[in-house]
């Protein structure tokens, strides 16, 4: 790399990258190590101990906060991921009018600011009359991970040769054996790598689903906020480094994924 | 050979793209007769509309105006999946995430053909294109020759009424384009399907086809068998299309055909013996130099040496330019050199008469 690319000859590029990269990362690692401190002062380093992952692992309210966010990112990955399938299948078809508007308004929920999604869901919800609850955060999550599930499915079907489902089609199949057969095994990897990103998206999600879970819908975002309140404990560096592990794993695989057979 | 029954009907076909003003006409009431078992190809320059045809056939582009019949049911409003007509593409179009074998088996599946029937008609359609031994391969293990096989073979398991073959060879190297060309023809003789092949290759066309659709612009410009297309070209396109060809403007009076102070030749004009000025069409293989005697005077202006033959670029007497070849079967090449007085004479029958005459001379 430093033959082809000429940045790196300038004298204080690599330390200015290191310094960089410390200061996206060294809070983070601060975190992970201060989650595996004996102290119950979470800034006072005293020794090693796995004694707060033991007491995330006790605390009920946390664990129905981690099934509630589990329940809501499968739910929202799924039908999130179904209609992102659908809406990339139809805007890979035949050109058609206002198909480039059309797209646009598919991607326009990432510009979007969140506490604008997150007021107008609430408002939404209350003039249709529906109670605050799993479903709510369900319906608000599903629709604003639509654009991040449907991202990677589309940047994969663009680079599908149209001749293949021309082929299938030459072959007898009809437009759902071929979307079966052909066009979905192929597009796979973009569909899981959809999917993985509307999970992750689903799991960090802190202000939209702030507005519009009720009592029973706490999400674990939305319960640590809740913990930081009362101060910052090693209990709440637990479990962020859990939901970090998590994170990472999804993200990995999402990139291995978009990354196999393209 | 070939069947009399006619297999697909091309029944004044058009085609337009776009709409209103800006609308084209890619394909202009084409009218023709594809017959069974025959090896049929549609021959032209690249935006011709050729593969725009074959894929109406394929049903992959609507019908502007006509019809197409296939054993006289119109095709019209038929999706491609129910055509009984299989295609070759292009790219091969292979399904990259499904083995040689899966490949071959898919339109049978999806004919609902039952797994133990599958089986043997995959392993005689390796057989038929030699690629046994790579059933359990992904097609991007294979090399283009043998992809292009792959697609033959899957095109050709569901025993198909007619196999579309759009520029298939084109992919290919010169050398694995010869063979090919022979392999697809023997193909066609062993599976006795009609073929409907597309290219732009003329010398393709003339080797493989028992009947040439030589089309421009969207226009049908002749339909005939190789023969016909080489010696009897029906206008100036297809005599330019096909082959070498010296376009001269004569006149015919007596019997001879007269080249103002170039000399007149004996040989006749075989299909329009009429007198008047005639646009002629001659090629380079039957005319011959000569040093002296009969022939038209002229001064040799070029000569290009092709290893198998050599053409001399003659400029006649009366200003026109035309084509000699000589075959270089004696080994001494060099009849004559750039700058020598020739005289040419012609082979019985050389000089074809193009029906235009007189139009765009």
């Amino acid at each position: 790399m430093q033959a082809s690319n000429t940045l790196w000859r300038f004298r204080g590029v690599t330390p200015t990258a290191m310094l960089a990269f410390v200061y996206l990362y060294l809070p983070i690692v601060v975190l992970v190590v201060l989650s595996f401190n004996a102290n119950r002062i979470a800034t006072l380093w005293t020794g090693f101990s796995f004694d707060w992952y033991l007491k995330v692992m006790d605390n009920d309210n946390i664990l129905r906060a981690t099934k509630n966010s589990l329940i809501i990112a499968c739910g929202a990955t799924v039908l999130a991921t179904s209609f992102a399938t659908m809406a990339a299948l139809a805007m890979a078809g035949k050109r058609f009018r206002g198909q480039a508007f059309i797209n646009a308004m598919l991607g326009l929920p990432l510009l979007v600011p969140e506490i604008v999604t997150a007021v107008a869901s609430l408002l939404f919800f209350l003039a249709l009359g529906l109670d605050l609850g799993l479903l709510t955060v369900l319906i608000a999550h599903t629709v604003f991970c639509i654009p991040f599930a449907y991202l990677p499915i589309r940047a994969r079907l663009e680079g599908l040769d149209p001749r293949l489902a021309e082929a299938a089609a030459d072959l007898y199949a009809g437009p759902f054996a071929t979307f079966r057969r052909v066009t979905l095994p192929l597009i796979l990897p973009g569909v899981l790598s959809g999917a993985m990103l509307a999970f992750i998206v689903s799991l960090d999600d802190f202000v939209i689903t702030f507005f519009v879970a009720g009592a029973g819908a706490t999400t674990l975002p939305v319960y640590i906020f809740g913990l930081i309140r009362m101060g910052i404990t090693p209990e709440v560096n637990a479990v962020s480094a859990l939901m970090l592990l998590v994170s990472i794993a999804f993200v990995a695989l999402s990139y291995w994924m978009g990354q196999r057979k393209s | 050979m070939t069947g009399n029954r006619v297999a697909i009907e091309i029944d004044h076909v058009c085609k337009r793209f776009g709409a209103g003003e800006q609308a084209v006409l890619a394909l202009d009431h084409i009218a023709l007769d594809i017959r069974e078992n025959e090896f049929f190809t549609l021959l032209g320059p690249s935006g011709c509309g050729k593969t725009t045809l074959l894929r109406m056939i394929a049903g992959f582009e609507d019908v502007s105006a006509g019809d197409i019949r296939l054993y006289g049911a119109s095709l019209t409003g038929k999706l491609p999946f129910q055509r009984p007509v299989n295609t070759v593409f292009q790219s091969y179009a292979l399904f990259p995430h499904l083995t040689v074998e899966e490949n071959i088996a898919f339109g049978l599946e999806m004919r609902g053909f039952k797994p133990a029937d599958i089986n043997p008609i995959v392993a005689e359609k390796l057989e038929l294109v030699k690629l046994s031994g790579f059933a359990r391969r992904r097609p991007h293990q294979l090399s283009g020759g043998q992809q292009q096989r792959v697609a033959l073979a899957r095109a050709l398991a569901p025993s198909p009424r007619v196999l579309l073959l759009d520029e298939s060879l084109s992919a290919l190297d010169l050398k694995l384009r010869k063979e090919m060309q022979v392999e697809l023809k023997r193909l066609q003789r062993e599976t006795g399907i009609t073929f409907v092949f597309v290219t732009h290759d003329q010398e393709e066309a003339l080797t493989m086809s028992d009947r040439i659709a030589v089309m421009s612009a969207g226009k049908l410009q002749q339909v005939g068998s190789p023969e016909d297309i080489y010696d009897r070209p029906a206008n100036r396109f297809v005599a330019d299309f096909i082959g070498e060809t010296s376009f001269l403007q004569g006149r015919v009076a007596d019997g001879q055909l007269h080249f103002g102070v170039a000399g007149s030749l004996s040989c006749q004009v075989l299909d329009q013996p009429h007198d008047g000025a005639a646009a002629l069409a001659v090629r380079p293989e039957r005319l011959q130099l000569a040093s002296s005697g009969d022939g038209l005077g002229g001064v040799v202006a070029e000569v290009v040496y092709r290893g198998v033959d050599t053409v001399y670029l003659v400029q006649l007497a009366d200003g026109q330019p035309c084509r000699v070849r000589h075959t270089n079967d004696s080994g001494a090449s060099r009849l004559a050199r750039v700058g020598d007085a020739v005289r040419v004479a012609a082979l019985p029958g050389a000089f074809h008469r193009l029906q235009e005459a007189g139009h765009d001379a």
